[in-house]
């Protein structure tokens, strides 16, 4: 698990998920807490999109039971974004799938903390499970 | 003109070799043959004239194709001392693609379009051909699921229901049953897939009746009966799970498949062509140019009509230029079947440069089947009639071709 660093003090964190490769590539995306006494998935309900309809494939990284929660309680959290890869003609080329943490006011303008990713091919099963988790860390 | 040849043939080799030693080192992927709905034709082969017909088949390119041809030729068995290849490089790079890229600009058509290179040689005067193609498709979205974003869509939206209801199902498991700590589940989950999967296969389901399990995992079960999933098989192991999950999507793809396969599509091909007195390809000449448009139209739900117009410019028999009369033919193909077998009947008119029998009308009925996923079987039988003469005759002629294509090598 790749750990990434950002300022607890600094502006919102976002994540951007990013899917390369000509295949059918869905994604869910949960945040989970890191301590007991708070729901132990901070998601709510689960991000979920695909490779195929050009849409941003972004969200800001929030605790939707509680949307003001403060950004010094996000070290240790962690980011669990899973995939599913579908071969849909008779090419397996490969595929690349990305997760970037980035941190700023809006995610046009934020700054880019660092990039998670995971690449192969689907194989004779023709459908391949991927994940991508990331633990959030504190420079302090 | 043999400099050109020898670099031609030097680039396609080097390129042949990386492709091999690329796929040599991704252990994972055991894909080995497989051809699509339809039968590729390779213009650096038909160049070659080794078929009675001059129509090009349209069809899908492959990332890497070989054709050998013919085993059975004019009523006699032979060698198959020809072959072609043929490599999609856009396919190759298209690791960094995305759906969107591949919808955008011209670039469904780069994806879809090959190089070619092809040899003939003729054993009774041990005179050898070389030719180098490039052919393109372009298909509509019946016939490109990559184009189908509607199509694709229904079927990624499916997936991300079950994934939603699975992964709900994960969480109170690995919560509640698993007792883990929030900073471990997350890794828990993803790394015990097996662990899950028997824990609600038909033991571990009585458990859950009694826990926090019991309204997700009712929600997911209803959810399979729906949708016609084996609940079964897909909660048996994860070699069974992504067994499973794949089956369902081909399920999907399949009506898609079966109803595209005679969509409407358009395959243009140019080749050029070289001889030489020899096998080592010595002082090889240019001999031709060849270009193919083809028009493919679908006919009712089984049928398809191919128009086809081939277009030949040889060389002038003593000065190392083009001739400025033109071969021609006009071609009619009707296919009527399935995805995976169908007959069809075919009309050909060829004019030819040459002083005798310069005109010929071909009729010609075949079938087409596919032998498992590896092998297509092409079979034709017909008449050629040479018009034009002061007695007009005709001939027999048929063949037999057998085409695969190598979608990765063997591991």
């Amino acid at each position: 698990m790749k750990e990434i660093l950002f300022n607890p003090y600094g502006p919102p964190l976002w994540i951007n998920i990013e899917m390369a490769g000509v295949y059918l590539i869905t994604y869910s995306y949960q945040l989970w807490s890191a301590k007991n006494g708070e729901p132990a998935v901070l998601t709510n309900p689960l991000k979920q999109g695909n490779n195929i309809i050009p849409h941003d494939d972004h969200y800001p990284v929030l605790n939707d039971h509680n949307p003001t929660d403060i950004l010094t309680n996000y070290p240790g959290r962690i980011i669990d974004v899973r995939f599913n890869v579908k071969k849909v003609e008779g090419n397996d080329n490969g595929y690349v799938l990305k997760v970037n943490i980035l941190q700023g006011l809006a995610f046009e303008t934020a700054s880019l903390l660092d990039t998670d990713k995971v690449e192969g091919t689907v194989g004779e099963a023709g459908f391949k499970p991927e994940s991508i988790l990331i633990k959030l860390k504190s420079v302090a | 003109m043999k400099k050109i040849l020898s670099c031609l043939i030097a680039v396609f080799l080097i390129f042949t070799h990386s492709v091999s030693s690329q796929n040599e080192s991704r252990k994972d992927s055991t894909e080995n043959f497989l051809l699509n709905f339809s039968v590729p034709d390779v213009p650096a082969f038909k160049a070659l004239g080794t078929e009675t017909s001059d129509i090009s088949r349209p069809s899908d390119i492959q990332k890497f194709a070989v054709m050998l041809t013919p085993f059975y030729s004019g009523g006699k068995a032979v060698i198959p001392q020809n072959f072609a290849m043929e490599i999609a490089p856009w396919k190759l790079a298209s690791k960094n693609w995305t759906l969107e890229k591949y919808n955008s600009k011209c670039n469904s058509i780069l994806y879809n379009s090959g190089f070619s290179i092809g040899s003939i040689r003729d054993n009774a005067t041990t005179t050898s051909k070389l030719a180098v193609g490039y052919r393109f498709n372009i298909t509509s979205s019946k016939g490109d699921i990559l184009k189908n974003t509607h199509e694709l869509a229904k079927v990624s939206s499916n997936m991300q229901e079950l994934d939603q209801l699975i992964i709900e199902l994960q969480n109170v498991w690995v919560i509640d049953v698993k007792k883990k700590g929030p900073t471990e589940a997350a890794k828990y989950v993803t790394t015990h897939l097996d662990e899950f999967l028997k824990y609600i296969s038909a033991e571990g389901s009585k458990e859950i009746q009694n826990n926090t399990m019991k309204l997700p995992y009712e929600k997911l079960m209803a959810f399979l009966k729906i949708k016609k999933i084996d609940a079964k098989k897909l909660v048996k192991d994860s070699a069974s799970y992504i067994k499973t999950r794949n089956a369902d999507i081909d399920a999907r793809f399949a009506a898609f498949k079966k109803n595209g396969w005679n969509a409407g599509r358009t395959d243009i091909a140019i080749a050029w062509v070289a001889s030489s007195a020899d096998t080592l390809l010595e002082d090889a000449q240019f001999s031709s140019i060849h270009a193919w448009v083809t028009q493919a139209f679908p006919i009712h739900k089984g049928g398809q009509l191919l128009l086809g117009v081939n277009a030949k410019i040889p060389r002038t028999e003593f000065v190392d230029s083009i001739d400025r009369k033109v071969d021609a033919a006009i071609s009619m193909r009707y296919y009527i079947g399935t995805s995976e077998v169908r007959g069809f009947l075919e009309t050909q008119y060829k004019y030819q440069n040459i002083s005798k029998f310069n005109q010929t009308l071909l009729v010609n009925l075949g079938a087409e089947f596919r032998v498992n996923k590896k092998f297509w079987v092409i079979a034709s039988g017909g008449i050629n009639n040479y018009l034009g003469e002061t007695k007009p005759f005709s001939k027999l002629v048929s063949s037999i071709n057998v085409r695969y294509t190598f979608n990765e090598p063997d591991k």
